[in-house]
């Protein structure tokens, strides 16, 4: 079983980052984890960058550029259409994870409330992939 | 007419030819006596000839009437007997004259046979007797006639008497009926004029509109138009008429309505049917809602015209209120559901750090658990100024400010002054306000608030300007938003800025609370100006939209009433 290396979030939160982070340390520390603070500087770094990412986290609720547009702007580009995109947020409806589903994103995922909850999450997530 | 009059006067009618009839009937009957009475005076004279010649014949020695005895001899008496008899015997109206005149004939010829034949002289006392026989008989005749003549007298009386009788009565019966139906008349005519003052005050007393018309025709026959041929003083009052004589409905009504009333009009009065029109009249500022409903009357129309103003001015109100109210309630929603989910936000932060602070002791990354607490502490912190915010956001348009004639330029100057430019260069340039009804904190608030936003998303690299224009709400501005009260005019100001702008798409967003269209951290503030604007429009029953494009500045766009509505709040 293979596990993720590099790990993509993209969230204008900086706590959300934090908690992340710390969350995908406890399920292995190995793991590399990329912040973007705004979906535009997502779609740059995940240009730049040389190498594709395990997987991706996105936020929806962010200014200028929303989860959505992102989700739609990343399927579009070629290169990353084989990550993996997990949608990661707080405004959670069923009418959403179809929309999600329906562009592309691969799980729907609410940012739970328990430290514990989110490790598991994340350990199931990250540990299943590819 | 009254049945009773017309019974009345036909009663007398009868009775007054009644009356002639009879008359006419004693007439006739006092002619036939006169005829009898001619008749019998020329027998009676006659009967007296031949009783004087009677006389002188018998006694031809002695002189019975001078006048007869001057031309005749004894002789000619004889036949002059005879010819008097026979005259009276035609002249006699009855038989029994008739025979007399026969008997004394034969009597005389008997008696002249017996003097002619003898010589023997008839003794006195035979031509006594004789002589007394035939004027016992001319007496006869001379009473009998009499008799009859007094027979016929006394009839005439009779009938006479009765005739007088039932004319007195049939004149007394003729002059009470006149007097019934006099008084009847009277009456009549009087409850009429009663019935026409009750009307006439109903038509002056009334609110609505009375009017009645009459249709015009050309010489050949074709419906040119309608005149008044009344009209009441709410009619004159509805229509602002000074008065309606010689006016045609062209007079009254503005051109571009005739036509269409007109339509109705000839309707109503080829189909004999009622119909109901409505419509308003514009006088200035002034607009005039009528309901009127058009019948046929007679030959021509009558018009009720019903104010509607009031009504519909209510219509209107409540129309707009429920508009105002959706549009509120939509708001609202909005309002819960972000609230809502941005104070989950902070709480389940706080959750999370909690639980890394208490099931990892120590963490990879070095951070000790103080580090954590601190860190819930500015989330509780934070959570504690949003629900402030909300808390202020409710109650910044409580306080129901009293409202008063304002000066918009005065606001914008003192808002002008007191604004926190920060390290922003800025020009503010305005158009002039007109006075609007409001509360002047709270316009001061709207203001204050439009330019701290548009401050703080000022572009860092050009100077700030900000321009603010006028205009009064037309026609088009009541179609396109039909929030606005078709009653009230509006200004429409707008604040447009060159800051950062926004995409189109977030133009109803920018009003939400706490979204803020830039990260969290690096805009300041608690997100709710923009917010308390359009809840401080709403409240002055005006209406606020946003225009925007990204990179391209801002535009604010407020429709503010420039009176508030009355009572109906």
């Amino acid at each position: 079983m293979q596990i993720a290396r590099t790990v993509v979030l993209v969230d204008d939160d900086l706590d959300d980052h934090e908690v992340f982070k710390s969350a995908c340390s406890v399920v292995d520390p190995a793991i590399e984890v990329t912040g973007f603070e705004s979906g535009e500087q997502a779609l740059r770094g995940l240009a730049k960058s040389r190498s594709l990412p395990d997987m991706i986290f996105l936020d929806l609720n962010m200014p200028r550029l929303n989860g959505i547009e992102v989700l739609e702007a990343v399927k579009a580009i070629e290169s990353l259409k084989t990550v993996p995109i997990v949608v990661y947020t707080t405004s959670f409806d069923s009418r959403v994870r179809e929309r999600c589903e329906q562009i592309g994103a691969m799980d729907v995922m609410e940012k739970p409330n328990s430290f514990d909850a989110l490790c598991e999450k994340l350990e199931a997530l990250l540990k299943v992939s590819i | 007419m009254n049945k009773r009059l017309f019974f009345i006067y036909t009663t007398v009618f009868v009775l007054t030819g009644l009356m002639l009839y009879l008359y006419r009937a004693s007439y006739r009957d006092m002619k036939v006596f006169i005829q009898e009475v001619n008749r019998m005076s020329g027998v009676v004279v006659k009967l007296e000839r031949l009783d004087a010649l009677l006389h002188f014949w018998l006694n031809n020695d002695r002189v019975a009437d001078k006048s007869v005895a001057l031309y005749l001899a004894p002789d000619d008496a004889y036949d002059s007997i005879l010819v008097a008899t026979d005259y009276i015997k035609q002249i006699a109206l009855y038989q029994e004259d008739r025979l007399r005149m026969d008997t004394i004939r034969l009597a005389v010829r008997n008696f002249q046979r017996l003097h002619e034949r003898s010589d023997t002289m008839l003794t006195q006392m035979e031509r006594e007797e004789f002589r007394r026989s035939l004027n016992g008989m001319v007496r006869a005749a001379f009473e009998s006639t009499n008799r009859r003549l007094n027979h016929s007298r006394v009839r005439l009386e009779e009938s006479t008497a009765l005739l007088d009788q039932w004319l007195v009565w049939m004149l007394v019966l003729a002059g009470s009926l006149i007097t019934i139906a006099t008084f009847y008349s009277f009456n009549f005519l009087r409850q009429r004029q009663k019935a026409e003052g009750f009307s006439r005050a109903l038509l002056e007393i009334t609110n609505n509109g009375m009017i009645s018309f009459q249709p015009m025709f050309s010489g050949d026959g074709i419906l040119k138009s309608y005149r008044i041929t009344y009209c009441n003083d709410a009619g004159l009052k509805l229509l602002n008429l000074k008065d309606w004589r010689s006016l045609t409905i062209e007079n009254i009504l503005p051109p571009k309505v005739i036509a269409d009333v007109r339509k109705v009009f000839d309707s109503v009065l080829s189909q004999k049917q009622s119909q109901i029109l409505e419509g308003y009249l514009q006088h200035g500022k002034e607009r005039k809602w009528l309901q009127a409903m058009i019948t046929p009357l007679h030959e021509g129309l009558f018009v009720s015209i019903y104010n509607l103003t009031p009504e519909k001015s209510y219509q209107q109100r409540l129309t707009n209120k429920i508009n105002q109210l959706k549009v509120l309630n939509e708001e609202l929603q909005q309002y819960a559901y972000v609230t809502s989910h941005d104070l989950q936000e902070p709480l389940r932060k706080i959750q999370m750090f909690s639980d890394i602070a208490l099931n990892s002791p120590t963490h990879d990354d070095g951070k000790s658990k103080d580090d954590y607490f601190r860190r819930i502490q500015g989330i509780a912190a934070h959570m504690r100024e949003l629900i402030q915010t909300l808390l202020s956001f409710t109650r910044s348009t409580d306080q129901s400010g009293k409202m008063e004639r304002v000066d918009l330029n005065a606001i914008l100057k003192e808002v002008v002054e007191e604004v926190d430019l920060g390290e922003t260069r800025a020009t503010i340039d305005s158009a002039e306000l007109p006075e609007v009804e409001g509360s002047r904190l709270h316009l001061k608030l709207l203001f204050g608030n439009l330019l701290t936003n548009s401050i703080k998303y000022a572009k860092p690299d050009a100077p700030l300007r900000i321009s603010i224009s006028e205009r009064r709400a037309h026609h088009q501005d009541y179609i396109d938003f039909p929030v606005l009260d078709q009653f009230l005019t509006y200004t429409r100001i707008t604040v447009k800025d060159n800051g950062v702008g926004f995409q189109p798409h977030l133009s109803e967003k920018v009003f939400t609370i706490f979204q803020r269209l830039y990260n969290k951290e690096n805009a300041q503030g608690t997100g709710i100006g923009l917010a308390i604007c359009k809840k401080i429009v709403h409240q002055h029953n005006g209406y606020m939209y946003a225009e925007g494009a990204e990179n391209e500045g801002a535009s604010f766009h407020i429709y503010l009433p420039l009176q508030q509505p009355t009572g109906t709040d």
